[in-house]
């Protein structure tokens, strides 16, 4: 319950998204056992998800990135006096999505579990490499820009003691990085103060507009249009939350670029239209589920608010990955209970403190990034008790805002952190079994895959870009 | 301050690149092991080379159109070094002092409150934080200097 709350929360604000929000109450789920932390973090991250569309309809202000596609239609249907059905609907949709997503990993988990204990350390290998070259596909931004966002991603994740031999890496005599960086002072600088940087740049108080209780109940005709739209909703955010990256908001993209060709009226579209709400508000939630899956059967963050979610395991002694179901089934089947239970409450939470959520747009900024800074200062130092990750964050910070300022993604930077070590570690394992043959990389079949897959992404991506690039020159 | 897109990228390559030609010569120092038993060096050679030829390439090519970019402001320098500052403060001077300081120091600067009733509104809120946290939600955070 305080996750989904805390989540609508940071999803209704604008400058907060699911992974400040993640990271905001990490720490402070370090008095739980592992199971009542994971549910409320995962209760935060969906939480997050339902919160971004009230904003967007009512304000035209994305909470989070996820909701610019509902800003569209749904603020248009707002200012027609019909906010209340583009909330109801947005709500219904999230359950539905939510719903179905968790279904789809429940399903799908167990079997491709079992089927990942069977890979050994050169698979992995390429798994790992498949994972980061498929995020830098999803990004969107030039290859080369994430490619250096990447490297240098992974030679971050090179500091601290060599998981191997023990031997100090980069840490100049200073016992603060024996242990590596703080993955989440990074995230929380990276994602979180940049962001509240890049809105301090421009303080403007929105025009918000409050609907009634009573205008929240939708016509016939609404849920008629609305429900195939859900349906393709779901099935548009289940595919895409495997994709690592973006997919949650890609997911929506693809949702209304469907539901706008489906349309028998498309040039309508923009003008408030409520199948333009429920596909990729339903695309947003349904991603939620099944970018659960990366992460726990392959330990593979899809998205950085999973890669905090995987943090929050880690540091709660679980590690994700194909043993997790046999090792830690309560905290798996846990997760998932408290999925469909938590799809409930926010359907239930969201729709009638729709008023009291809205009324916290009314906070100045200038009272809540102070407020926030400050949270997070608090956050990131209960986790080690070191007053060096404060500093490690506002670097971040800095760091985060000018790479967004330069057009850099910082999102594979982070993610390849998260995944440094065991690219390593499986990669000089794979070397040591072969006794320094690199050819072990390429002759299981999944490794095969893996990197028959790399390549072929690799040269797509490249030949993507310079095209793109030649075009424009 | 006003830039531009690509000036900035400039900016970021030139970084990018000191990163990659520091990480290579600090693991050249770190050793290297042998093709079976590779050492803890191999990794960020490997990552630091490559480090420093995509900066190069990224100097050379940059990716992006001419357009200007805004960069910073009042605001955004006075937010960013508050934190830094607090971070430093932070273990040194205690929670309450170091919260109200940098409560006191945006409050002051971002909004139209006064700068006294900035400091009591931080002075409050630093306390409510405290309470909340230390006393509901059990994180212990740094004591007033005079009382260690």
């Amino acid at each position: 319950m305080i996750g989904c709350i805390w989540g609508t929360v940071v999803g209704v604000l604008p400058g907060l998204g699911p992974l400040a929000g993640l990271t905001l109450l990490l720490p402070l789920t370090y008095q739980l056992e592992p199971t009542g932390a994971i549910v409320m973090l995962a209760g935060i991250f969906y939480g997050a998800m339902y919160g971004g569309s009230t904003t967007s309809i009512l304000v035209r202000i994305p909470g989070e990135a996820a909701s610019i596609m509902t800003a569209i239609d749904g603020h248009e249907l707002a200012r027609k006096g019909r906010a209340g059905p583009a909330l109801v609907v947005a709500g219904i949709g999230s359950f539905v999505g939510g719903t179905i997503s968790v279904v789809g990993l429940m399903l799908f988990a167990p079997p491709l579990a079992q089927l990942m204990l069977q890979i050994g350390p050169a698979a992995e290998f390429g798994l790992m490499l498949l994972a980061l070259i498929v995020l830098g596909f999803a990004s969107g931004g030039p290859p080369l820009k994430t490619f250096a966002m990447v490297l240098a991603g992974l030679l971050i994740a090179t500091v601290g003691v060599d998981l191997i031999t023990a031997h100090p890496r980069f840490t100049f005599g200073s016992l603060y990085f024996i242990n590596g960086i703080s993955f989440v002072a990074m995230a929380l600088g990276l994602f979180g103060v940049s962001e509240i940087l890049i809105n301090l740049e421009d303080i403007a108080r929105a025009k918000v507009i409050k609907p009634t209780l009573r205008s929240l109940v939708p016509r016939a005709q609404d849920l008629r249009d609305s429900t195939p739209a859900i349906a393709r909703g779901t099935v548009i955010g289940f595919v895409f939350g495997f994709i690592p990256g973006i997919s949650h908001v890609i997911s929506t993209f693809v949702s209304y670029a469907v539901e706008r060709k489906l349309s028998r009226q498309p040039e309508t579209f923009g003008t408030g239209r409520i199948e333009a709400v429920a596909g990729p508000e339903t695309a947003n939630n349904a991603t939620t589920g099944s970018a659960m899956i990366p992460l726990l059967v392959l330990g593979i963050p899809a998205i950085p608010a999973t890669a905090i979610l995987l943090s929050a395991l880690q540091i709660h002694g679980v590690q994700p990955g194909p043993q997790m179901l046999t090792e830690h089934p309560q905290v798996f089947w846990g997760l998932i209970a408290s999925m469909y239970i938590g799809n409930i409450v926010l359907l239930l939470l969201n729709l009638p403190l729709v008023g009291l959520f809205v009324n916290l747009l009314r906070i100045p900024y200038f009272y809540l990034a102070p407020s926030i800074l400050l949270v997070s200062m608090i956050g990131i130092y209960s986790v080690n008790s070191n007053a060096v990750d404060i500093v490690i964050m506002a670097v971040s910070g800095l760091a985060g805002y000018l790479l967004r300022k330069a057009k850099f993604d910082p999102a594979p930077l982070l993610l390849a952190v998260v995944l440094g070590d065991r690219l390593e570690v499986s990669l000089r394992r794979a070397l040591t079994i072969s006794d320094g043959d690199w050819w072990i990389l390429v002759q299981g079949a999944m490794s095969k895959i893996f990197l028959g897959a790399v390549v072929l992404l690799g040269a797509l991506q490249t030949a993507a870009w310079l095209l793109g690039f030649r075009r424009r020159t | 301050m006003r830039t531009s897109l690509r000036r900035l990228e400039l900016g970021v390559g030139v970084a990018l690149l000191n990163l990659g030609v520091f990480a290579a010569w600090e693991a050249v120092r770190m050793p290297q092991g042998t093709p079976a038993l590779p050492g803890p060096g191999m990794l960020p050679l490997g990552l630091g080379v490559l480090m420093a030829v995509c900066a190069l390439v990224l100097i050379v090519v940059r990716t992006s159109a001419e357009e200007p970019v805004k960069l910073g402001n009042r605001e955004v320098v006075c937010a960013l070094l508050a934190v830094l500052a607090a971070g430093m403060l932070w273990e040194r001077a205690g929670f309450l002092i170091t919260a109200t300081l940098f409560l006191s120091a945006l409050l002051w600067i971002l909004s139209p409150l006064g700068w006294w009733r900035s400091i009591i509104a931080a002075a409050a809120a630093a306390a409510v934080a405290r309470y909340l946290f230390q006393n509901l939600l059990n994180v212990v955070l740094p004591p007033l200097p005079f009382l260690y």
